[in-house]
């Protein structure tokens, strides 16, 4: 079984494993929801100041920094400071931005050694402006509400107000050492920030570095960092322990709040027992189309280009950083532990993977792959013994639109195995990406490379998908909060293909059986052949027939009438209105029962 | 309400019961807020939805009025909509503001008589309802997923602020709530399913066209204040006020500071607290503010100030913002024996949607009487975007008419 493991925070204090401490957050949630109020969201803008913007181009806004004292200390991250402060021989004032919009100076006290963390010192600091209560960053488990607030593209410098945003801690871990910066637009650099960090789904963006992630009291748990993990591209910060460590700052830690145990995400942990990690050869992949090779990985070395070849270089490079390398292992769903059969995304297995290593924390388990279906995205894999995970059970329930889930991936950080969690809601049931008998769940949950192949777990801990087609349409959709999932009912229309090792490249087409064109008559589509043994050619139609109306919709295109008939499914009948040319007889208008069919797609 | 919330989170915790259980009082508290959206309210938001070209609209009214983003609707020729049944709806353009990204549709009255059909809408939010924190729920079209099965996407999130100026959105609200490329134009809801605003714009980390947490909403406020103006537009433009002549500002430590007065009224050294109610935040923020009302003749705006230490208001007068672009009327001009004639006139142009033909002898414009090629351009030296034009005419038949268009963004 895939064990969930401690998180590696080895430099947070007193941790214990993962399940004790969600024992102990929970019970300490009972007494704290009594004890804590919750504060308003109003307050959350109370200790939230905006860091000067410097003068290089790039930079779109100003960082932030959260006061944690009333004599005007404020903690932040040095990826928050300008370009200008980052010698740690400068030591001029900055002007900062309080929430409502006055301005006060600030000055540099500290600089951290172990973490990029910052002490400031704000001038003149009025008490009403506020300051932002510590909390205690031993406590965060995954699945954890979480806040961030901060400058975000400049809001408390322009509006005088923070940005919010609500999201669950998704992972907790390290970012490796040898990991590369993180760079935005122009290759600026975003965050070279190496170390814990808890990541989180809630919403950062430029202005959030230095910022506070709250827990859903208030508390300050973190601050937030621009850095990330290249697999997951998701945010991350600083647990807020460090920083203080690091910093030698006391503050009157307030126990934090056990309203972050979100049940939901308790819930959904349980479905983390039947997933599974594979490590496939891949020379080139999904995101690497072309096989670019991984850009280096030192972490100062900054490339000595001018600024136009650099500038290509990156909006190159940043676009392929997302890439889900070569390396990295990818998640899959063990169906039956016994047979030693697993589910992953086909897209795992770009570059033509016909073999696999299933990795955890014992001894690697070799896989094949036994046959893929390509357009639904499904790999079937088997290994050669049983499985020590537990079977997946897909839940038969239904599912509705706005219905909460859970995206439960595994993810190998630093060697170890864990399980990362992002949050959302089902988008839409039965989505039609194709003009085929097959729909799909799409999910909000920001889903990335690191998650193609995971379970999408409801409320009840029940395993309803997997998430696959990362990218339907070709479009750059890491953790765009669109994402497709395969629910267990597609899942098992197509395993008997799978399992007897038959790959499917195409799906069969769900229609009527008569082809078009773009021929029009009277506004009208033309038919321009019938396919033999389909349902137009049982109801009598014709080549040359004028289709006038498709189940009550004007055949006008076939993207109304591709429309009209995804509505239904494989054996429907739909009324279809027509009109037959006859030089002899006359036109005469008729109307038909057509029973929906599958058949093959005509050249 | 305290007592009522803790026990509730009580409950949660020892039952175990979804987080979602949890929500249903929209108060602005950091206690989890997972929506809880019933089937019911869910229906109801996607009855309001409408698919608009490439992109998203919201039904406000029951008889087909159609609140939608400009640059949805920009540049097409045909506007239709299709509600969540399927059903494709032509439509009118009643009137654009492309300087707020505001479009007003009006689905075909004939049309909707003959299906027997009034619509869904959604009713505008109040600003007291505009509170940072809040759940939302934001519905579209993104990349087009929809396009193939009629089914819009549904998103959650929260209300990341209150009422902002960002960028040339000077009434807006921003919210977490994935949002990308197909959301525009489409609402975004409280769980009371009132409408917030119409997603417009993201903003992204990466410079990707996709949502990374950011997304700017037109907030009802303006909506609803353009919304009068939009459906008296004609097809033509609605517009925004601007900063009073010559009013200068620049940030100070203790705020906003008036540098140079110009025509508002105000004092060199004056200190802004509020305009139209909103906090003088930043000199983008008054900027902004005082460009996010709609221009009649005689709009004021009221503004709070501090001078030498005392408070006082002012009902600041404001011009009108000139729509960008070059004006377009669709005529050109050949002249032919001391007369002036419209060499040509471009199809669906203004000039022919107000009936004019090649051929025609040009009289007067804007009751300048024309002569010449040159006397055509006098009389549309100060002419602007969405400003009226009055052209009179003689016909080939000989009748003299006269005709009003609105003159057009160039494209």
């Amino acid at each position: 079984m895939l064990a969930i493991m401690p998180p590696p925070i080895s430099r947070v204090a007193a941790l214990g494993p993962v399940l004790r401490r969600r024992l102990v957050g929970m019970v300490a949630g009972l007494v704290l929801a009594v004890a804590s109020a919750p504060l308003s969201a109003m307050d959350m803008h109370n200790g939230i100041v905006a860091m000067p913007i410097g003068d290089d181009e790039l930079e779109a806004c100003g960082g932030s920094a959260v006061v944690i004292s009333a004599d005007g200390t404020a903690v932040t991250l040095s990826e928050a400071l300008p370009a200008a402060y980052k010698d740690p021989a400068d030591t001029a004032p900055l002007l900062v931005t309080l929430p409502g919009g006055a301005r006060r100076w600030a000055h540099i006290v500290k600089r951290g050694t172990t973490t990029t963390a910052i002490e400031l010192h704000i001038d003149g600091y009025p008490a009403s402006a506020g300051m932002v209560p510590v909390g205690d960053a031993t406590v965060p488990v995954i699945g954890c509400e979480v806040w961030t607030v901060g400058n975000t593209t400049g809001a408390i410098a322009d509006d005088g107000q923070p940005a919010l945003s609500r999201g669950t801690i998704s992972g907790v871990y390290d970012l490796p050492a040898d990991a590369p910066v993180v760079r935005g637009r122009m290759g600026r650099i975003l965050s070279d920030y190496r170390g814990p960090v808890y990541e989180t789904d809630a919403g950062i963006n430029d202005g959030n570095q230095g910022g506070a992630l709250l827990d859903a009291h208030g508390h300050l748990l973190a601050l937030v960092s621009l850095g990330q993990a290249r697999e997951r591209r998701l945010g991350t910060a600083v647990p807020i322990n460090l920083v203080l460590d690091d910093l030698g700052l006391k503050s009157a830690r307030v126990p934090s709040a056990a309203a972050m145990v979100d049940t939901l995400a308790t819930v959904a942990l349980k479905a983390a027992g039947c997933l599974a990690l594979i490590r496939f050869e891949r020379v080139s992949g999904l995101g690497n189309p072309q096989g670019v090779p991984r850009p280096p990985r030192t972490v100062t070395e900054t490339p000595k280009y001018d600024r136009d070849q650099v500038t290509a270089w990156w909006d190159m490079y940043y676009a392929q950083s997302q890439v889900f390398y070569t390396d990295q292992p990818a998640p899959a769903i063990v169906i039956d532990a016994k047979a030693g059969l697993l589910i992953t995304a086909a897209g795992n297995l770009h570059g033509g993977a016909k073999h696999g290593l299933i990795i955890g924390n014992g001894p690697a388990v070799p896989c094949e792959v036994v046959a893929v279906n390509e357009p639904l995205d499904l790999a079937l894999l088997r290994t050669q013994g049983a499985l020590p995970q537990s079977s997946a059970v897909f839940s038969t329930q239904p599912v509705h639109t706005g219905q909460e889930i859970e995206l439960v991936t595994p993810l190998r950080i630093n060697d170890a195995v864990q399980v990362a969690m992002t949050h959302g809601v089902i988008s839409a049931v039965g989505r039609r990406l194709k003009q085929t008998a097959h729909a799909w769940l799409q999910i909000s949950a920001r889903a990335n490379y690191s998650s193609l192949g995971s379970a999408v777990v409801d409320d009840s801990g029940r395993i309803i998908g997997m998430s696959a087609l990362l990218s339907p349409e070709g479009e750059w959709l890491i953790n765009s909060g669109v994402a497709m999932a395969l629910d267990g009912n597609e899942i098992a229309r197509a395993l008997d293909k799978l399992k007897a090792g038959i790959t499917t490249e195409r799906l069969p087409v769900l229609g009527m059986g008569v082809t078009l064109n773009e021929e029009l008559s009277g506004g009208r589509l033309v038919i321009t052949g019938v396919i033999p043994g389909t349902g137009a050619a049982a109801a009598g139609l014709r080549g040359k027939d004028v289709l006038q109306k498709v189940d009550g919709v004007p055949a006008t295109s076939q993207a109304a009438i591709a429309r009209a008939l995804l509505k239904h499914q494989v054996g429907d009948k739909v009324p279809v209105e027509y009109l037959r040319k006859d030089p002899v007889l006359g036109d005469k208008t008729a109307v038909c029962q057509v029973e929906l069919t599958e058949f093959e797609p005509q050249q | 309400m305290i007592p009522h919330r803790l026990l509730l989170l009580h409950l949660v915790l020892v039952l175990g019961l979804t987080a979602g259980a949890l929500a249903g009082a929209a108060e602005p508290s950091m206690a989890p807020q997972s929506p809880t959206l019933s089937t019911a309210l869910i229906n109801r938001m996607l009855a309001c939805y409408v698919f608009v070209g490439g992109g998203s609209g919201v039904l406000v009214s029951g008889d087909g009025l159609v609140v939608t983003n400009n640059h949805v609707i920009d540049n097409e020729d045909d506007i239709s909509v299709r509600t969540i049944d399927g059903v494709t709806w032509p439509t009118t353009l009643l009137g654009t503001d492309p300087v707020g990204d505001i479009a007003l549709l009006k689905i075909d009255e004939t049309a909707r008589m003959a299906a027997h059909r009034t619509f869904t809408y959604a009713e505008f939010a109040v600003d007291s309802d505009l509170v940072p924190g809040i759940p939302v729920v934001a519905i579209g079209n993104p990349f087009g997923l929809g396009d193939f099965d009629d089914i819009p996407t549904l998103t959650t999130g929260i209300l990341s602020s209150g009422r902002i100026v960002r960028g040339d959105y000077t009434d807006a609200v921003q919210a977490d709530a994935p949002v990308n490329p197909g959301n525009s134009g489409g609402p975004l809801f409280d769980l009371q399913g009132r409408l917030l605003g119409i997603n417009g714009q993201i903003r992204s980390l990466t410079g990707f066209r996709i949502n990374s947490g950011i997304a700017l909403a037109v907030d009802a406020i303006q909506l609803h204040a353009f919304l009068p103006y939009l459906q008296q537009a004609k097809g033509g433009y609605a517009r925004h006020t601007t900063l009073p002549d010559g009013l200068e500002l620049k940030q100070g430590l203790s705020g906003v500071v008036v540098t140079s007065p110009g025509t508002s009224g105000l004092e060199r050294g004056d200190v802004l607290s509020t305009i139209n109610g909103r906090p003088a935040s930043s000199v983008a923020a008054c900027t902004g503010i005082l460009s996010s009302l709609p221009f009649q003749a005689g709009t004021t705006c009221p503004v709070a100030y501090s001078r030498h230490g005392a408070t006082q208001t002012l009902a600041m007068a404001l011009p009108h913002l000139p729509i960008p672009g070059l004006p377009y009327h669709g005529m050109s001009f050949t002249e032919d024996s001391g007369l002036t004639i419209l060499d040509h006139v471009d199809g669906d142009s203004p000039a022919a949607r107000a009936g004019l033909e090649a051929g025609d002898v040009v009289v007067k414009i804007n009751a300048a009487p024309i002569s010449s090629k040159i006397s055509v351009l006098r009389a549309m030296i100060a002419v602007e975007v969405g400003d009226p034009l009055q052209v009179t005419v003689r016909t080939r038949g000989g009748e003299t008419k006269t005709v009003t268009l609105i003159l057009a963004q160039h494209s």
